[in-house]
C-alpha cells in the first residue's frame, strides 16, 4: 500500500516540465497554422489560454509563466498580420495578463486541493495515533505505539526516549527496547540536552548522528524526546511542521497521562500502606497493651500486696499471667506471620504430603484448647497426595480450628470434609457456633477484622493469614453459614501435577 | 554426700540473657537439679569438658559463637544430650539444630513443665546409651519385641511390613525425641533417599492406620510440622 501523501512538496518543478510546456505551445502553433483556414484569431487565443491552464494545473507556477510567454510570442510573431500590429500588441498584452492570472488561479486551486488532502490524511494519522495511544497504559506502551506510527508517517525508524525511573536526572531510556543499542552515549546526551530549560522547538543538530531529536513537551513540562532516524532535520516546511508538532504533542500528552496514572497508583498504594500501618499501630498498641496490663497488674499484686490473699485468689492471678502471656505470644507470632506473608518474604516449601497428616498435626497442636471436642474428619482413604507447603497449610487448619473453638460453644463438634475432583482438593472446616454475621463473609478475611462476639480474644489476623497462605498456593477460601447453623470455611487447592510413585515394598 | 550429689543430675545452661538464666535457675533448683551456667559459647564448651554435665541447655543466639556451631563442636567429642532453647521458631532453624546433633528443640517462650518433660526424656536417653540393645521397647501402650520382631497393642498383634517395622522401631528407640525427616530417611531408606520425604509421609500414614486408635487424630506418632516425627511417650 503506497504511503498516503502527507507533505506538500516545495515547488521546484523539473526542467522537463518547462520544456514540455514550450513543446505544447509549439504543437498548438503548428496545429493553428495547419488549420488556419478554419480558425479565427480569437479561436487561436482560446487554444493558447487552454494550454496555459493545462500547464499551470499539471506542472505548476513556473511552467505556466513560461507557457504564457511562449504563447504570447508565438501569437505575435506567427498569427498577427503585420498591418494591424498595434491592435494585436494590445491583444498580446491582454493574453499575457489573462495567462498569468489564469495560471495563478489554477495553480492556487491545485495547491489548496493538495493541502486539504494532506490535511485530511494528517487528520487520519492523528486520529489513529490518538486512538492507539488511548489504550496505552504505560510509558513503554506509549513509546511502542508512537514509534510504530512515526515509522509509518516519516518512513524511517523512530523511537521515544523517556527518563529512566521517571526522573530526568537519571538519564534517558529508548523505547522500544530493541532500539537501545542504536543510541550512543553521546546521542543520548544530545537528546537529554534538548529537554533542558533553554530549548526551542528546533532540534539541536549533531554532526555525524543518524538521529534527529525533538523534545516532547506536555504543558510546560518536558516528558521525553522523540527520535527520528533522519539526520539533520531542522528546516521543516511550515505546514509540515504544524502537523508534526501536533503529532508530537499527542505523544507528549499520552506520556504525561500515563505518568500521572502511575503516580496516582503509587499514591494510592502509599495511602493504603499508611492506612495499614496506622491500623497495625492501633491494633498493636491496643492488643499488646491489654494483656501486658493484666500481666503487670497480676504480677505486681502478687509481689507487693500478697497479704490477706487466699490461695484461690493467688492461683487466679497466676492463671491470668500465664494466659495473657500465651495470648501475647500468639499475637506476636501472628503479626510476624502476616508481615512475612505480605512482604512476600515467604517462599513456599512445597512437598507431596497427605492431607490427613496436615489436618492431624494441626489438631494435635490444638489439643489443649479442643478440650475433648468431637472432630468429624471425612477424608477419603483414596485421597491423592497434595503438593503444598505442609507447615503453612498446617497453619491454615490450625487457625480455622482455633476460630472454631473460639466462636462455638465448648463441647460442640467440628466437621472436616474433603473431596478431590479434577485435580482440585475441596476441603471445608465447619463449626456449630453462631455463624458469620450476614454481609461479613468477605470482610472476615481482612486484617484486624473482628466479629462482634463479646469475650473473644484475638487481633483479627488468623483468617487474613489463612487467605494469604491459600492464595499463595493458588487456591481460594470462602466463608459462609451452614443451613443447619454454624460457620463453614471452604477451601479449594490445586492438588498439583505429577504426584510421585511410591515404590512398593519388595 | 558426694554419692548423693552425683545422683542429682547436673545441667549446663548456656544462655546469655540474664532474665532467662534467672527464671531457669529458680525453676530448675526447685526441681532438685544442679546447675552450672555459662554466658558465652566458649565458656559453655569449656564447662562441658570440665564438668561433664548430664544435659546441656543451649541458647542459639549467643554473643560469641552461634549455638549451631557450639552444637557441632560439642558433637565432635561427646554425646551428652543437648536441648536447644531458642527464640528462633522457624522450622528450618529447628532442622538445622537437630541435624547438627541437638537432641531436642524448645522454642521460646515455653512453660516450665514442657522444659522438664524434655529434660526427663534427655536423661532417659543418656541412661539408655548405647541404645538398641534392649530387646523389648514399651511405648504409649505399644510393645515392640525386637528379638521376635513382634509388635503388640493390648496383647493384640499388629502386622507390619518391613519398612513400617523399621520406621516404628527407629522412633521407639528414641521415645519423645524428634527425629528429622533426613535422619529417618537415612536410617530407613538409606543415605541416597534423604530428600524423598513423600516416602516417609506415605508410610507414616500407613503406620498410623495400623497403630493409632484414631489415625486422623494421631496421639502416638506425632508430626512436628516441617521438622520430622516424634513418638509420644507420656500421658
Amino acid at each position: 500500500m503506497p504511503r498516503k501523501r502527507l507533505f506538500v512538496e516545495g515547488e521546484h518543478e523539473p526542467l522537463g516540465s518547462y520544456i514540455f510546456s514550450i513543446l505544447l505551445v509549439v504543437g498548438a502553433t503548428l496545429m493553428g497554422l495547419l488549420a488556419s483556414s478554419a480558425l479565427t484569431l480569437p479561436d487561436v487565443v482560446m487554444i493558447y489560454i487552454l494550454i496555459i491552464m493545462y500547464a499551470s494545473a499539471r506542472f505548476g507556477h513556473g511552467p505556466s509563466i513560461v507557457a504564457t510567454g511562449a504563447s504570447v510570442l508565438a501569437y505575435y510573431f506567427v498569427f498577427s498580420p503585420p498591418v494591424q500590429a498595434i491592435t494585436h500588441l494590445l491583444t498580446c498584452l491582454l493574453m499575457l495578463l489573462m495567462g498569468l492570472i489564469t495560471g495563478n488561479l489554477v495553480f492556487n486551486l491545485r495547491r489548496e486541493e493538495r493541502e486539504s488532502r494532506a490535511r485530511a490524511n494528517w487528520a487520519t494519522v492523528l486520529f489513529s495515533l490518538s486512538r492507539d495511544l488511548g489504550s496505552a497504559v504505560s510509558p513503554d506502551a506509549v513509546g511502542q505505539v508512537a514509534a510504530r506510527h512515526a515509522t509509518d508517517v516519516f518512513g524511517s525508524d523512530a523511537a521515544i526516549l523517556v527518563p529512566k525511573n521517571g526522573e530526568l536526572e537519571s538519564g534517558l531510556r529508548p523505547i522500544p527496547d530493541s532500539r537501545t543499542s542504536q543510541f550512543s552515549a553521546d546521542e543520548l546526551a544530545v537528546a537529554a540536552r534538548c529537554l533542558g530549560p533553554a530549548n526551542g522547538v528546533d532540534p539541536p543538530a549533531e554532526a555525524g548522528s543518524a538521529w534527529s531529536f525533538f523534545p516532547l513537551v506536555a504543558g510546560q513540562q518536558p516528558v521525553g524526546v522523540f527520535a527520528l532516524a533522519q539526520p539533520g532535520i531542522s528546516g521543516l516546511a511550515i505546514e509540515k511542521r504544524r502537523h508534526v508538532v501536533n503529532f508530537l504533542r499527542l505523544i507528549a500528552s499520552a506520556l504525561e497521562r500515563v505518568a500521572l496514572v502511575e503516580e496516582a497508583e503509587a499514591a494510592t498504594v502509599r495511602a493504603r500502606t499508611e492506612e495499614m500501618r496506622s491500623s497495625l499501630l492501633s491494633a498493636v498498641s491496643h492488643d499488646l497493651r491489654t494483656p501486658l496490663a493484666a500481666i503487670t497488674g497480676a504480677a505486681t499484686t502478687l509481689r507487693e500486696r500478697p497479704q490477706g490473699m487466699g490461695d484461690p485468689d493467688k492461683r487466679e492471678l497466676l492463671e491470668t499471667i500465664c494466659e495473657e502471656a500465651e495470648h501475647l505470644e500468639r499475637l506476636v507470632a501472628n503479626l510476624l506471620e502476616i508481615t512475612r506473608l505480605e512482604a512476600g518474604a515467604v517462599s513456599l516449601n512445597r512437598e507431596w504430603v497427605p492431607l490427613e497428616e496436615v489436618v492431624g498435626s494441626a489438631l494435635y497442636r490444638l489439643e489443649p484448647r479442643l478440650r475433648g471436642r468431637t472432630v468429624h474428619i471425612d477424608v477419603p482413604v483414596t485421597m491423592p497426595l497434595l503438593f503444598a507447603d505442609p507447615v503453612l497449610l498446617g497453619q491454615v487448619f490450625y487457625n480455622l480450628f482455633d476460630n472454631a473453638t473460639k466462636y462455638s460453644r465448648e463441647g460442640t463438634a467440628i466437621d472436616v470434609n474433603a473431596t478431590a475432583e479434577k485435580g482440585t482438593l475441596v476441603v471445608s472446616v465447619a463449626d456449630r457456633g453462631p455463624g458469620i454475621p450476614a454481609g461479613s463473609e468477605r470482610r472476615v478475611f481482612e486484617k484486624f477484622f473482628r466479629g462482634s462476639h463479646a469475650g473473644v480474644q484475638g487481633a483479627g489476623l488468623g483468617l487474613a493469614i489463612c487467605l494469604a497462605i491459600v492464595e499463595a498456593h493458588g487456591g481460594t477460601i470462602t466463608a459462609s453459614n451452614r443451613d443447619e447453623g454454624g460457620a463453614e470455611f471452604r477451601m479449594t487447592l490445586p492438588l498439583g501435577e505429577g504426584a510421585p510413585e511410591i515404590p512398593p515394598e519388595s | 554426700m558426694s554419692d548423693f550429689m552425683s545422683d542429682v543430675p547436673l545441667l549446663l545452661l548456656i544462655e546469655d540473657d540474664l532474665q532467662m538464666r534467672r527464671f531457669l535457675r529458680a525453676s530448675l533448683h526447685a526441681q532438685g537439679f544442679r546447675l552450672v551456667e555459662a554466658e558465652t559459647g566458649e565458656e559453655g564448651i569449656v564447662l562441658a569438658q570440665s564438668q561433664t554435665p548430664d544435659v546441656i541447655l543451649l541458647d542459639l543466639g549467643l554473643p560469641d559463637v552461634d549455638g549451631i556451631k557450639v552444637t557441632e563442636r560439642l558433637r565432635g567429642w561427646t554425646r551428652i544430650p543437648i536441648i536447644v532453647i531458642s527464640a528462633r521458631g522457624r522450622e528450618a532453624d529447628k532442622v538445622e539444630a537437630l541435624d547438627a546433633g541437638a537432641d531436642d528443640y524448645l522454642t521460646k517462650p515455653f512453660g516450665v513443665s514442657e522444659l522438664l518433660a524434655r529434660i526427663r526424656v534427655a536423661l532417659r536417653h543418656k541412661e539408655g546409651l548405647p541404645s538398641g540393645e534392649q530387646p523389648i521397647l514399651e511405648v504409649g501402650g505399644l510393645r515392640v519385641d525386637l528379638d521376635r520382631h513382634l509388635v503388640t497393642r493390648e496383647d493384640r498383634e499388629i502386622r507390619l511390613t518391613p519398612i513400617e517395622y523399621k520406621l516404628l522401631t527407629l522412633l521407639a528407640r528414641h521415645p519423645g525425641k524428634v527425629l528429622t525427616h533426613r535422619q529417618i530417611l537415612k536410617e530407613v531408606w538409606g543415605p541416597t533417599a534423604t530428600e524423598q520425604t513423600h516416602y516417609l509421609r506415605v508410610y507414616m500414614a500407613q503406620l498410623r492406620r495400623k497403630i493409632e486408635k484414631d489415625p486422623a487424630r494421631p496421639h502416638l506418632l506425632v508430626t512436628e510440622p516441617g521438622v520430622g516425627y516424634r513418638l509420644h511417650d507420656e500421658g
